[in-house]
């Protein structure tokens, strides 16, 4: 099956990811290729077997984009690449790398419902398995998710599983300040498909993981793995989002006291996000440190997505579930708010 | 994992219904060893010894500056002896029981002076591990788990202690995102038959049912080995691991 994703698609994920950040040239110059050009920069070249591979991406007739396959032989495994089937290895190599999924999980996951949907509204950043490395992805200042092997990081549950309403609202209502658009050309049902189909990724994602990191471990059984890849897709109890209640008062000092004690080894004395150096993900990867004074909050700026990032953290990075009691978050809400605050 | 405290009643009903007994435990009982014997041994190291580094300890935090903070990863004595290696028995069905839970005092993982102490605690599934910070300054208790929930709380200053329960047996890293060079390890244990070597690198399992078993040793820098040995009734089984860098 080939994957296609209209050029439109891209370049609309592309506008968001410059108006999230103009410095970058990279971004314009390669629109400029994508606008202009027929055969595109390299989007992944690697040796397999010995043959050169190199993934192109490429316009039709139609004005769809695909990624096209070609590779390089050595003179020697020219003559021998027929019977040792070289050529139909490298031709898949751009979608299955080596060390990619297994063939039962890509199985499962091509008989999923949502597996047409993904291929003609995702793939063009997460890539046709959801591993985020989709031929746009190299544009991208903020990386689109790995759903293979990352969490995803906006979650109202205690245990950091996202429910089918936080999967669905990242869909349906995309992401600030990083290329994931809002899709309103989607019906309500096919977000929830595409939700459910990256809840399986995610899922198939965490049996290949365990499997492969528990392969010497004889005492790990298939079907213990299993089940752990199934709980890890199970949401968990919810924070309780109740509103601040009657009577409260933001208390700026008890705020600034709060957000002292909780906040600022990380995000910095003044909400800045220069407490950390170097910050890094669970897979060791540099990312930002919220400047919460940027007001740009990519979980949503309203107070009961910051109370749901205080109350659950943010999985996958260094941002952690509150101590806090609910009453305390919420001062903290107001306090990151009026961090967030206009400029006088 | 989960807080003690929260929902685990759906869960654990699945659980139950899909393999009729505790999952955690699944697979091994706790009966009176008649006759039991016990295994004794050391864990040595091969090679040139590592001396123990002194950690780079960065910003402002006072408890992280009191003292000078040494590295536990690798930590090995003059004479060659490996400490903080774990030593278990694979695959063993039946044996002593786990010691009975005190709730008053479980195991305890601290954060003192920007450090885990102890570097590596084992604790049976299902039971509290009770996490302390002694320090006064925000800690996040980053727990990188595979087998059971992920966990990443914070614990500021004004938070002592925070209680937490696992459900299967695995080696889960611990870290703190604030301090970067905090490291330690839970392992939650399968069995009871299960051991941390001290500074002179030994260890001690006893009440072993007798019969032949693969010994297990691991080390977050060293890898695993194994061996086997066999367990008379009433005797010490010596053995020793000889572990060198990967």
């Amino acid at each position: 099956m080939q994957l296609y994703f209209t050029k439109e698609d891209l370049i609309h994920a592309n506008e968001e990811a410059i108006a999230a950040d103009r410095n970058r040239t990279l971004i314009p110059e390669k629109l400029q290729q994508l606008s202009n050009k027929n055969a595109y920069p390299v989007a992944k070249a690697f040796t397999h077997n010995g043959v050169e591979v190199r993934c192109v991406i490429v316009v039709d007739e139609t004005g769809r984009m695909a990624m096209k396959t070609t590779y390089r032989l050595p003179l020697v495994l020219a003559v021998l690449a027929p019977a040792i089937g070289a050529i139909s290895l490298s031709q898949v190599a751009c979608r299955t790398p080596a060390s990619g999924p297994s063939a039962m999980a890509l199985a499962t996951l091509a008989a999923h419902e949502g597996h047409e949907l993904f291929a003609a509204h995702c793939v063009a950043c997460h890539g046709g398995h959801g591993r985020g490395n989709g031929p746009a992805a190299i544009a991208l200042t903020v990386r689109p998710r790995d759903f293979w092997n990352e969490r995803c990081r906006y979650v109202s549950t205690l245990n950091g599983v996202p429910t089918l309403e936080d999967l669905m609202q990242t869909i349906g209502s995309g992401r600030h300040f990083g290329a994931m658009p809002a899709r309103p050309n989607l019906t309500d049902v096919e977000v929830h498909i595409l939700a459910e189909y990256v809840r399986e990724i995610t899922r198939l994602g965490w049996e290949d993981r365990l499997t492969k990191e528990f392969a010497d471990d004889d005492e790990t059984t298939p079907e213990e793995i299993r089940e752990i890849a199934w709980e890890r897709v199970t949401p968990g109890e919810l924070a309780a989002v109740r509103g601040p209640g009657l009577g409260f008062r933001a208390d700026l000092e008890y705020g600034r006291q709060l957000y002292l004690e909780d906040c600022a080894a990380c995000h910095g004395p003044w909400g800045r996000g220069d407490g950390l150096d170097m910050p890094l993900d669970e897979r060791g990867k540099p990312i930002e440190v919220r400047d919460l004074t940027s007001g740009k909050f990519r979980g949503g700026t309203g107070e009961e997505e910051i109370f749901k990032r205080i109350k659950c953290g943010i999985p996958g990075t260094p941002m952690s579930s509150a101590a806090a009691s609910d009453e305390d978050i919420w001062q903290l809400v107001r306090y990151v708010r009026f961090l967030a605050g206009r400029k006088r | 994992m989960r807080r003690s405290n929260t929902n685990r009643l759906a869960v654990g009903v699945v659980a139950l219904c899909m393999l009729g007994t505790s999952r955690s435990q699944a697979g091994y009982e706790g009966t009176d060893v008649k006759d039991g014997g016990s295994i004794v041994g050391t864990v040595r190291f091969e090679g040139k010894i590592p001396k123990r580094r002194r950690l780079k300890v960065t910003g402002a935090d006072k408890p992280c500056h009191s003292k000078p903070i040494p590295n536990d990863d690798l930590v090995v004595s003059k004479d060659g002896k490996i400490r903080w290696a774990v030593v278990s028995i694979k695959k063993i069905k039946k044996g002593k029981p786990f010691p009975p839970a005190d709730p008053e005092n479980p195991v305890v993982l601290n954060q003192q002076g920007c450090r885990f102490r102890p570097h590596l605690v084992v604790v049976p599934p299902e039971r509290t591990l009770r996490i302390l910070n002694s320090d006064g300054v925000l800690h996040n208790v980053h727990l990188y788990a595979r087998k059971n929930e992920p966990f990443n709380r914070s614990m500021p200053g004004r938070v002592k202690q925070l209680e937490v329960t696992f459900d299967r047996a695995e080696r889960i890293r611990v870290g703190c995102d604030v301090h970067k060079w905090m490291g330690g390890w839970i392992v939650v244990a399968k069995h009871p038959y299960y051991a941390v070597t001290g500074k002179d690198g030994s260890f001690r399992l006893e009440n072993v049912p007798p019969g032949t078993y693969t010994l297990q040793v691991w080390h977050e820098k060293l890898g695993t080995q194994q061996r086997e040995v066999t367990v008379s009734p009433g005797a010490d089984a010596e053995i020793e691991f000889v572990l060198k860098r990967k």
